[in-house]
């Protein structure tokens, strides 16, 4: 029986074979060659509940502005990469493309198959493309080849919102240090900063968000300590962040908080989706996270007090290590890019036009138009801040298309756009705070140099072997191995193909300087 | 000799022995061509969304750049399989997918049959409906919703259920991180979700028992279980074994969701699976050939489970069919 | 049933039976039940409280947010739509189809149902599929959530495994009298299978309402998103000033109690469409009979 079913089944997987190329050649430029180019195409995600309408008044006005229609193809941000993976494999790319990850390798083979334009050379022949910071260029290219121009992101983020109430409580200042931050935890711990008489809280809130160099608590504590962003140059030579003392030192520390009862005993399964109950319930104290976590929590506890909301949220940056200096945790400053494909725009001449449309609305009155919207309609302008004007039920579809499109603005010549000026004052003054500890923090930023290389190793075994890195911190700050242990755990990460990784890195590291 | 054929098949008729070859085989042909008609439109079907697809699963031995699409990927042949058995992942991977896959099929097969049978005994219909459509109801749930109920139940310290567990065993649990209560864990969330639903092809073919067989058993003396086990059980039989064949074709299939929503750092090495292992490498990582690859392989083993449990039944069968 | 006496047994059976049966169906429906009150519950309420059956305050808010805009609706009727038409077509094709690879003296059937099994177990992928899709011009198109999953290989089998435990004598009977092969098919099989195609239209029809991987690849215009689209974007959280990645972005958590809405409002239509179905389930006796 077996015989008989391979032969017939070949017969047809024959057959199904002789139509490979029939289905593998589907699209290849469904687009008519536009040379005036009076219409793009876009793809991007959505983040938001709803996309926006194609009639709406943002995209009308960015269209008007721009003098050229949008075809916009949102896709749900939770699965941008199916979609992704998908568009490129049927050939048929959209004009604009977001790419959230400019090293995702289907992006980065397409491109250096020729999917899309290499901008390397063309971004300085526009005043609003031309890069802020060389840097954050670099680290959104792939190995020096810009294919897309970054999509701009604050390039400090990182900062301590703690329970102001609590410290009321108990007389205490908003800590400066990461030994001020050891006591603050055994404070709120050990003191009962809400004064029920009962021992119902800790001090730290660490979520399950367990991974290397993505801005994560555990990072920025390790950075703190001295430890490099993700990689650093040790003798010349790149090394990963986990080989180094300060590595060790940080998580000793953190260990010793876990092991004080200063942090939720559930941190290794604590989803970071619900970081913000246990601080708005009252059971824990600190959050090391973003800044704008601290505004969202504000804006919570302005539902349950409407009065003095205020007291309930401070802010502090980054806080300075042991070794008395201050190291801060930065973002890599972009959020992908925005790719230009060769199937939608396929002559130099449509590139440039396409390459002015992107200069137009990456200048002031573009990424105002793009982020704040309309001024008079949209939003007024209060000292240099942007007043949202939301009166009616169109006001609020419009406020949420503005948050759908400022994901396209680009803005990678520098902000210059209006901060959006939140309701109450202290919102206000909170995200003045923010502002200025931003501004401080990133005179001290630790960047990650390995940011700008492109490693096929890592691109194909990264993920998976950092999981080795990731999995034994957590069972080390648990308690569950030892430090000795813990350090196996990394020969077995170099084992296992990390080595192979630190070579890939640092050629590419000796062949750009 | 079929796959699922439950009974032997019994022989056909042949015309005389001069009709020629062509003659029987055109005659045979006219004389079934409404069956052929109407297998037509499913024949396209499959030709077209399961064959013409299928020259995918070349792509596990090519470098398969979106892109360039198939014919400009370049052949890399037993690369990505070298890859994979050569992993120091492998092992522990494939042990911990047949261990779920054995627990699935001792546990999880059964009890959609048991409930069935359960069900059928009841004899108020009202009360039967109601407790259908109750059952049937975490189908609808999400993995994502089942996901953090569970959390929510077995959380550290706190959780309703580890709290129970503590008062009554005096020790604490932590349900949620230890490896040893990883599976227990997957297979009750499983068995939650997937019971109730399971039990509507059996009651389908429990529909058509006749009534009389029963009224006839009692007044031989049978009683309930004897019932159950002469009358109930032969009449679901066949759609047991046919159950049985399809499901271990995708016991590898331990689902991506479920188990990764419920894997931690701490239990990892239990968890980590085939379907969450190409979740890392095919999209996060983004390598298309490797998952295809270990899809095929995945496939080979469903194969070899399929034929081997159809072989199994064949024999079962013959010696238990009268 | 009339039944003369019942054995004290058989009756501590009953009581046994049910209990446990209640007892599962508690277990099942308690979950749901929480999702339900939280929906109505207000948000500080579901932060605070781990377990609930009846909120403290009932608010509407969450249903308010979800249909103060169109799309709901919208994605409802469009999901309504394709799976009545996805079901009559699914069922349609999978019956025929089994039907003659029930017959045993089909010459051929064999290498057709091989040919099924081996689709059980071996696919395309994700992309080859898409390709496929692509070139019959079905993107964008209602059908490509109805065509490329028209017939599962594992619903035929057993369907046919159905259709084979038709008493021989009862379509001999329908021959004699001269039906073809088709309006034996539809005068005699289709009526007599009536719990298998109630059972079978309720697969597919609750397999087309939670698609969600089909929308997404195939479905661009999002003014045609299907209701699991919907149900995706607002009840998986992303924490929108982490992409945004602005000083001034507002972290917003996504409401606790619009996802319970969401998830009451997509579940119950296709819950309801069931006692709709319960009817025909005790019917059409012959099937499974007789032969066993």
């Amino acid at each position: 029986m077996t015989r008989t079913y391979i032969r017939r089944t070949g017969v047809v997987a024959a057959l199904a074979a002789s139509l490979v190329p029939l289905a593998a050649c589907g699209g290849g430029g469904s687009n008519a060659i536009d040379e005036e180019v009076s219409s793009l195409t876009v793809m991007a995600p959505l983040l938001a509940g709803q996309a926006p309408a194609e009639d709406g008044q943002v995209q009308t006005a960015i269209e008007d502005f721009a003098g050229v229609e949008l075809d916009i193809e949102w896709v749900p941000g939770a699965n941008y990469p199916e979609r992704l993976t998908t568009t490129l494999a049927s050939g048929d790319i959209p004009a604009l493309v977001v790419v959230e990850n400019s090293k995702y390798p289907a992006f980065v083979q397409a491109a250096e198959a020729g999917a899309f334009w290499d901008l390397t050379d063309k971004l300085d022949d526009h005043p609003n493309l031309t890069p802020e910071s060389e840097e954050v260029l670099r680290a959104s290219a792939v190995n020096g080849t810009a294919y897309g121009v970054y999509l701009w992101r604050d390039p400090m983020r990182t900062a301590v919102t703690l329970r102001q109430d609590w410290l009321d409580n108990l007389g205490l200042e908003v800590p400066g240090t990461t030994e001020d931050l050891h006591e603050v935890a055994r404070a709120f711990t050990e003191q009962d900063p809400d004064g029920n008489g009962q021992d119902d809280t800790y001090g730290l809130i660490l979520p399950n968000w367990n991974r290397l160099g993505a801005g994560t608590p555990y990072d920025a504590i390790e950075t703190w300590f001295g430890a490099p962003n993700g990689w650093g140059e040790v003798d010349g030579e790149l090394v990963p962040s986990f080989t180094t003392d300060e590595f060790f030192e940080a998580n000793r520390f953190l260990r010793g908080m876990v092991e004080e009862g200063l942090v939720n005993p559930d941190f290794a399964t604590f989803d970071g989706a619900n970081w913000n109950d246990p601080f708005t319930n009252g059971e824990g104290g600190i959050i090391i996270d973003t800044g704008s976590r601290a505004k969202g929590l504000l804006d919570l506890f302005r539902q349950s007090d409407p009065e003095d909301y205020g007291d309930y949220v401070t802010v502090t940056g980054n806080l300075t290590g042991p070794d008395g200096e201050l190291h801060a945790l930065p973002t890599p400053g972009h959020g992908g890019v925005l790719a230009i494909s060769k199937t939608a725009v396929p002559t130099e001449e449509m590139l440039d036009r396409v390459l002015s449309i992107l200069d137009d609305l990456s200048s002031q009155e573009g990424q105002t138009l793009m982020i704040n919207g309309v001024e008079g309609t949209h939003f007024n302008e209060v000292d240099d801040y942007a007043e949202p004007i939301v009166e009616s039920e169109a006001d609020e579809v419009a406020q949420a298309d503005l948050s759908s499109f400022g994901l396209l603005e680009t803005a990678s010549n520098g902000k210059l756009y209006h901060t959006k000026r939140p309701a109450g004052r202290p919102e206000q003054e909170l995200v003045a705070t923010l502002e200025r500890l931003a501004a401080d923090d990133l005179e001290q930023a630790v960047r990650n140099p390995a940011l700008a290389y492109y490693s096929e190793v890592q691109a194909e075994r990264g993920s998976q072997l950092e999981l080795i890195i990731t999995d034994a911190r957590a069972k080390y700050l648990s308690g569950l191995i030892s430090e000795d242990e813990l350090r196996a755990e990394i020969d077995r990460w170099f084992a296992e193909g990390g080595q192979q990784i630190v070579d890939d890195i640092n050629e590419l590291h000796s062949q750009a300087s | 000799m079929s796959v699922i054929a439950p009974q032997k098949s019994t022989p056909v008729s042949r015309p005389s022995a001069d009709a020629t070859h062509t003659v029987r085989l055109r005659t045979r042909l006219m004389r079934y061509r409404w069956l052929y008609l109407m297998l037509l439109p499913g024949l396209v079907y499959f030709a077209v969304f399961k064959y013409a697809p299928m020259y995918g699963v070349t792509l596990a031995f090519k470098d398969y750049v979106p892109f360039l699409g198939w014919n400009e990927s370049p052949w890399v042949g037993t690369e990505h399989f070298e890859r994979l058995f050569t992993s120091p992942d492998f092992p522990r991977i494939l042990g911990n997918t047949l261990f779920l896959a054995f627990l699935h099929i001792v546990i999880v097969f059964p009890a959609p049959i048991v409930v069935a049978l359960m069900l059928n005994e009841v004899r108020r219909s009202i009360l039967k409906r109601m407790i259908q459509t109750t059952i049937y109801i975490p189908h609808f749930l999400s993995w994502t919703i089942v996901a953090s109920l569970t959390y929510l139940l077995f959380a550290l310290g706190d959780g309703p259920v580890t709290v129970l567990a503590e008062n009554l065993f005096g020790s604490s649990f932590a349900f949620l991180t230890d490896p040893e209560w990883f599976r227990p864990l997957i297979i009750f969330q499983t068995l939650w979700k997937t019971t109730g639903w399971g039990t509507i092809i059996y009651l389908a073919a429990l529909a058509g028992v006749d009534a009389s067989l029963y009224e006839a058993a009692r007044i031989d003396g049978a009683n309930r279980f004897q019932q159950m086990w002469h009358i109930t059980l032969p009449a679901i039989r066949s759609t047991i074994v046919i159950m049985l064949i399809l499901t271990s074709s995708n016991l590898m299939d331990t689902g991506f969701e479920q188990i990764y929503l419920m894997t931690n750092s701490l239990n990892r090495d239990v968890a980590e699976v085939f379907d969450t292992y190409v979740y890392f490498t095919g999209i996060a990582q983004g390598q298309y050939s490797y998952s295809t690859a270990i899809g095929l392989f995945k496939g080979v083993v469903g194969l070899i489970l399929v034929f081997g449990t159809n072989w199994l039944a064949k024999r079962f069968k013959q010696s238990t069919l009268f | 049933m009339a039944v003369k006496k019942t054995t004290a047994a058989s009756r501590a059976f009953d009581v046994l039976n049910v209990g446990a049966l209640i007892g599962l169906a508690v277990v099942t429906v308690l979950p749901f039940l929480y999702v339900l009150a939280g929906s109505f519950a207000t948000e500080t309420e579901i932060d605070a409280r781990p377990f609930f059956l009846w909120p403290r305050e009932v608010v509407t808010d969450a249903y308010d947010f979800i249909f103060s805009t169109d799309a709901f609706v919208r994605s409802l009727v469009i999901t309504i739509g394709v799976t009545a038409v996805g079901t009559v077509i699914q069922v349609m094709l999978t019956f025929t189809m089994a039907y003659p690879l029930a017959q045993k003296r089909l010459p051929g059937r064999r290498v057709v149902i091989n040919l099924v099994v081996f689709t059980l177990v071996f696919g395309g992928g994700m992309i080859p599929t898409f390709l496929v899709v692509q070139s019959l011009g079905l993107l964008d198109s209602y059908w490509a959530l109805i065509l490329p999953m028209a017939i599962n290989p594992f619903y035929l089998i057993i369907v046919k495994n159905f259709f084979q435990e038709l008493p021989e004598e009862l379509l001999e009977a329908a021959r004699i009298d001269g039906c073809s092969e088709i309006g034996t098919f539809f005068r005699i099989v289709l009526p007599l299978s009536r719990p298998i195609v109630a059972t079978f239209s309720l697969f597919y029809a609750v397999a087309i309402w939670n698609d969600y991987m089909s929308a997404l690849l195939y479905i661009r215009d999002t003014s045609k998103w299907t209701l699991q689209m919907f149900v995706q974007q607002v009840t998986v959280s992303t924490d929108m000033s982490n992409t945004l990645g602005r000083i001034d972005a507002n972290f917003v958590p996504p409401e606790q109690g619009v996802r319970f809405a969401t998830i009451v409002l997509a579940t119950l239509p296709i819950m309801l469409f069931y006692p709709f179905l319960q009817k025909h389930f005790a019917k059409g006796i012959l099937i499974g009979s007789v032969k066993g």
